[in-house]
């Protein structure tokens, strides 16, 4: 019995590249309240469970189970993780006194930052970066719009699911870590900051149209207000909107609320003929 | 009918949760340029795709926060405007309105999805490996055919007689309201991502990027991305080093620091 337990297969770069594709295709296939990702994690470890431990179904059972705890984090980033765990796991199966807890608590205890930090960069700051560029090209009935934005997201997924996990495999926890606390990601999120707001603020003058119509007759003349304001500072109107919705949103005010709010002060200004 | 089931194709495939489909057809860009092929106009569809998307800037996948649901808004939204007589600013309401009901086929997906765990778990003290991987597969395609295939089908279907008639009952002064509301809300999907990146520290930008396009009127995004790339890198290479080596240990500064300098010109190029 002994004999058999002992005797393991490592991982081949194959084995791992499979992984990485289960993952990447699977991780939401069956999201859910109840356990979030677990079930694409589960998806994914189980094959290579299998792989591990040839001749002892009993430790394929207690890996899938381990892996079938709650898990969310962010799909590509947070896919580091799933590197780190697949060593350990080989690890484990190699013989190494690795215990099932540890795996479990290193799964928990990264996912969250992990997802901080991914949905910061691929949420927060690619992907509005991309599709800035992309609804430019596509509000003017441009092709490259739709195709460029494909082109880009497909490939920064699977790119990055990629690296993350090849990483996460090669690396370890401590690398990780090390990384995590040093400055690079300090550093690449205020890069993509500032162009993310750069952008935005070229956004506000092209995709919010909204301008003043009203045209008041003071003293038998006839003014128009949009001339007036943009004499002074042209697209206050769409400004003024921006920077109030986004105060109104730090101030802890729901998201449906804001909205309602816009809807109503539109349709009145505009059924007024203020603003149009 | 034809295109309306092919519509409904789409309310299943684009939801159906895997990365091909949240690229290839969930963001409303992508929906509309399918909905537009459907129905031979894949320019407008193109058009009124990016207008709807223009809201949804600030929609970040995490669920919860979302005032309006991404996936039935630029797939229905596209799909009845393009079959009526609707402008684009009509297009970006009724897209929004939609989307408003269709958060509550998320809150479904992911109720009914629930169940499928702990049928997981049986295959886990069974040790089947491949039941597994179909349970996480197969079952929730039903579920998105139910709360997202066929909802779209009667959107695609009836939808467009049904607004048609609503947007004829309104008065003059009320379709300038609605109009208005439509070029007003984009605002939302902006100042959502504002909330998000805009730290205080770096507002500069966003002031300085304001001011460029509304006095010149350049509104190119990608010259835009390229100068706000070239700011960014600027800035960050102008910090002073003892910032950036809080924490790190001292051996690992170097290897760090030329993968830094990598990553920064991979970016150069977006």
């Amino acid at each position: 019995m002994e004999d058999t337990k002992n005797k393991t297969v490592g991982l081949t770069k194959m084995d791992l590249e499979l992984a990485i594709l289960r993952w990447w295709f699977l991780s939401h296939m069956a999201y859910n309240y109840q356990r979030m990702q677990a079930g694409g994690f589960a998806a994914m470890m189980g094959p290579l469970l299998k792989k591990l431990y040839p001749n002892n179904p009993a430790e394929v059972i207690a890996g899938m189970k381990r892996h079938m705890m709650f898990f969310n984090t962010e799909p590509r980033w947070g896919a580091v993780i799933h590197g780190i765990v697949i060593a350990l796991e080989e690890q484990k199966a190699k013989g190494k006194d690795i215990d099932e807890m540890a795996i479990v608590d290193l799964k928990s205890s990264l996912m969250g930052p992990l997802a901080g930090i991914g949905d910061t960069i691929s949420g927060g700051l690619y992907k509005p970066c991309v599709l800035g560029i992309c609804l430019g090209w596509a509000a003017t009935g441009n092709i490259m719009g739709p195709l460029v934005f494909v082109i880009c997201m497909v490939g920064y997924d699977l790119l990055v699911t990629h690296f993350a996990i090849r990483k996460g495999y090669t690396l370890g926890t401590s690398a990780i870590t090390s990384i995590l606390e040093g400055g690079m990601f300090k550093k690449l999120t205020t890069f993509c900051s500032i162009m993310g707001l750069f952008v935005l603020g070229i956004m506000v003058c092209k995709f919010i149209t909204i301008d003043f119509t009203w045209v008041p007759v003071l003293a038998g003349k006839e003014i128009a207000v949009k001339e007036l304001v943009d004499k002074i500072v042209p697209k206050t109107l769409p400004l003024m909107v921006t920077l109030i919705s986004w105060w109104a949103l730090m101030r802890g005010i729901k998201v449906i609320y804001v909205l309602f709010a816009l809807f109503v002060f539109a349709l009145l200004g505009g059924a007024l003929g203020l603003i149009g | 009918m034809i295109e309306a089931l092919m519509v409904a194709v789409l309310g299943w495939l684009q939801a159906s949760s895997m990365p091909l489909a949240w690229w290839l057809i969930r963001e409303p860009i992508m929906a509309g340029f399918w909905v537009g092929l459907i129905y031979g106009k894949p320019v407008e569809g193109i058009i009124i795709g990016a207008a709807i998307n223009v809201a949804f800037l600030g929609w970040n996948s995490t669920g919860g926060a979302n005032p309006s649901d991404l996936y039935s808004a630029g797939l229905l939204g596209t799909a009845i405007a393009i079959q009526g007589n609707i402008t684009t600013e009509q297009a970006v309401v009724i897209a929004i309105s939609l989307g408003v009901i269709g958060n509550y086929a998320w809150i479904l997906f992911m109720s009914i999805n629930s169940f499928i765990p702990s049928l997981q778990d049986k295959c886990a003290e069974q040790g089947n490996v491949r039941k597994l991987v179909f349970l996480q597969i197969v079952p929730s395609q039903f579920v998105v055919i139910l709360v997202r295939g066929v909802p779209a089908f009667l959107a695609a279907y009836f939808g467009p007689p049904i607004i048609e008639s609503l947007l004829a009952t309104i008065p003059v002064w009320g379709v300038a309201g609605f109009n208005a509301v439509g070029k007003v809300l984009p605002a939302l999907g902006i100042a959502m991502l504002l909330k998000y990146m805009g730290r205080k520290d770096l507002l500069v930008f966003f002031g300085a990027g304001f001011a460029i396009s509304a006095f010149t009127g350049m509104n190119n995004l990608l010259f835009a991305a390229i100068l706000g790339a070239a700011m960014g890198y600027v800035y960050v290479a102008l910090q002073p080093k003892e910032a950036v080596a809080v924490g790190m240990v001292q051996g690992t500064q170097a290897p760090v620091k030329s993968k830094e300098a990598s990553l920064y010109e991979g970016e150069d190029e977006i």
